[in-house]
């Protein structure tokens, strides 16, 4: 059943192309046109800050774009169309009595999974482009040591923490059934917390700052670069507890949308 | 008898409000079952519960003999209920591919076939957020029928159709069930329509069954007798409180029971009138529910 209404969702995704541009498309073709223009002004008016790029680590950055709570709402609008477009276009009704109810949201939400871990890569294949640019006008530096292994970190880094977003949204559609309230809700939230985070440093270590995902994706992003061999990351033992405290978030919040979302009386989408 | 649906008890209630109240229905298979009643009468709660869209407050169902209601079984129904349920990113074909992906239906061919049988092949490229609300249902209508369903579920399936689309609408569905043997539960507020396709009915007011059987046996046997006749007050007098006079003047209608016409008309003779045509008239589905449900003015 989720193997059948995970098929229909991608279909369905795939059509809605430009929903799907500017939810998952947009982000990566932004970081390579504007590292582009970036390097060349640089280039131009600047003159060479460093001597050599890295391109691995062009990609490493490139992987955690979409990190950022302004650049989140790509992902926020993408998560909301996936949820809380049934209840915008009512169509709620042509498609529950033909699957499963939780495999149809399982089915969303593995959907959703797999455009942002696209998104992702996408994001970290521009910025590698940008670095390869770079390199080609100042020269390469060595590869970072274990550099598949620190960007797999930053994947998942950035994977898990926007996971937890699209979980948000999940729950936010269904308990709202408003596409605005999908989109708005859960912005006003990420703001919420990055206004929070203010007052707390990474640096001081403490372990409760893993349950927040903006703290907890910094922290594996802080031990990809000390698995590249960076000396001075920060907050990397919070890295293990982040990564759980993540997946549990996002599962709670997916497990939430599920169970209301089985209770919930359709009368009107 | 196989029933397509079995209510027991079946009863719907949003806080104080009472939607549907118990309902006991049972409809068979193998024709088309009329559900009729005026707005918030609990039609459309009916239909949604039985696919699975809200959930009973009381009582139970049946749906194709199966009293566990998955996937598995709401598989076997088509449904188009209210207004057309389309995504308007979608083309007609691509809509019907998405619900046999959606329903684990494969068939080569399949949704050319449909869309052909639902007049839409020259369509089938279009986006449905440039379709007018006929081609919608027709649409909405072709994804209903596309895993060849046993019994199919249409909740106004005449609204934005023309004259001519409503008579092959009238013909399609008739075809589903006398050829493909399909089962067909029809809402619809056009009376007349459901009258000249259902073989039976059901009408519900304020949540509650107030009739149900075959539309011949609750239309039939019940009418008036139009009597041009005079004099008209004596006619009147004679025919009693059921008669009333009409607009013409020289004419008078009797609310009589068809077997009763005989008597009256010998009555009326005996008593000096001159009776100059007398004409029966059955009552039509819409009379019994206006007189049912208490609409008639």
């Amino acid at each position: 059943m989720i193997g059948q209404a995970f098929g229909a969702e991608i279909f369905k995704l795939s059509r809605n192309r430009w929903s799907l541009f500017w939810a998952f498309g947009f982000m990566p073709v932004f970081g390579l046109v504007s590292g582009l223009i970036e390097e060349t002004a640089a280039r131009a008016y600047v003159g060479d800050v460093l001597p050599y790029a890295n391109p691995i680590r062009f990609a490493y950055d490139g992987l955690g774009t979409m990190q950022s709570s302004l650049f989140q709402i790509f992902a926020v609008v993408g998560a909301a169309i996936l949820f809380a477009g049934e209840y915008r276009w009512e169509t709620w009704r042509a498609i529950l009595p033909r699957n499963d109810r939780a495999a149809i949201m399982c089915a969303k939400l593995l959907a959703f999974a797999l455009a942002i871990a696209a998104s992702i890569v996408a994001c970290g294949i521009g910025r590698w482009l940008v670095g390869l640019y770079d390199a080609m006008l100042t020269g390469q530096s060595d590869t970072p040591v274990n550099a598949l292994a620190g960007l797999l970190t930053g994947f998942g880094a950035a994977f898990l923490q926007i996971m937890v977003t699209g979980a948000l949204v999940m729950l936010v559609a269904v308990v709202s059934r408003s596409l605005m309230a999908a989109v708005v809700g859960p912005l006003v939230i990420l703001v919420a917390v990055d206004l929070t985070a203010i007052r707390f440093r990474l640096e001081t270590g403490e372990l409760w700052l893993a349950a927040l995902p903006n703290f907890a994706g910094r922290a594996m992003r802080e031990l990809g670069l000390a698995v590249m061999g960076e000396p001075d990351a920060i907050g990397v033992h919070l890295a293990a507890p982040g990564a759980i405290a993540m997946a549990l978030l996002a599962a709670l919040l997916a497990i939430a949308a599920i169970v209301l979302f089985q209770r919930q009386d359709l009368s009107r989408e | 008898m196989t029933l397509a649906l079995e209510t027991t008890g079946l009863g719907k209630s949003y806080g104080a409000v009472t939607a549907l109240s118990a309902l006991d229905l049972a409809i068979p298979k193998g024709l088309v079952y009329g559900v009729l009643g005026p707005n918030g009468a609990g039609k459309s709660t009916l239909l949604r519960m039985v696919l699975g869209l809200v959930t009973p407050s009381r009582g139970g169902f049946r749906l194709l003999g199966e009293s566990n209601i998955n996937a598995s079984v709401l598989r076997r129904v088509g449904a188009m209920i209210e207004a057309p349920s389309l995504y308007p990113f979608l083309t007609a074909r691509d809509m019907l591919r998405m619900a046999a992906r959606m329903s684990g239906f494969r068939e080569d061919g399949r949704e050319e076939a449909v869309l052909a049988r639902v007049g839409l092949t020259d369509a089938a490229d279009r986006k449905a957020r440039t379709f007018s609300m006929g081609m919608r249902q027709r649409l909405a209508l072709g994804a209903a029928l596309l895993a060849r369903p046993e019994l199919l579920i249409l909740d106004e399936p005449t609204n934005g159709l023309d004259p001519a689309g409503i008579q092959e609408m009238r013909t399609l569905v008739r075809d589903l069930v006398d050829k493909d043997g399909t089962t067909i539960i029809l809402s619809s507020h056009l009376l007349d329509e459901v009258e000249k396709v259902c073989d039976r009915v059901a009408i519900l007011d304020h949540g509650k069954l107030i009739a149900k059987g075959r539309v011949a046996d609750l239309v039939s046997g019940r009418g008036a007798i139009f009597i041009s006749a005079s004099p008209i007050e004596k006619a009147l007098a004679i025919a009693g409180p059921r008669a009333q006079a009409q607009a013409q003047g020289d004419s008078i209608s009797v609310e009589i029971a068809r077997e009763e016409a005989p008597a009256l008309i010998r009555a009326l003779a005996a008593g000096g009138v001159d009776v100059f045509e007398a004409r029966w008239a059955n009552q039509s589905l819409e009379d019994v529910f206006l007189s049912r449900t208490g609409s008639a003015s």
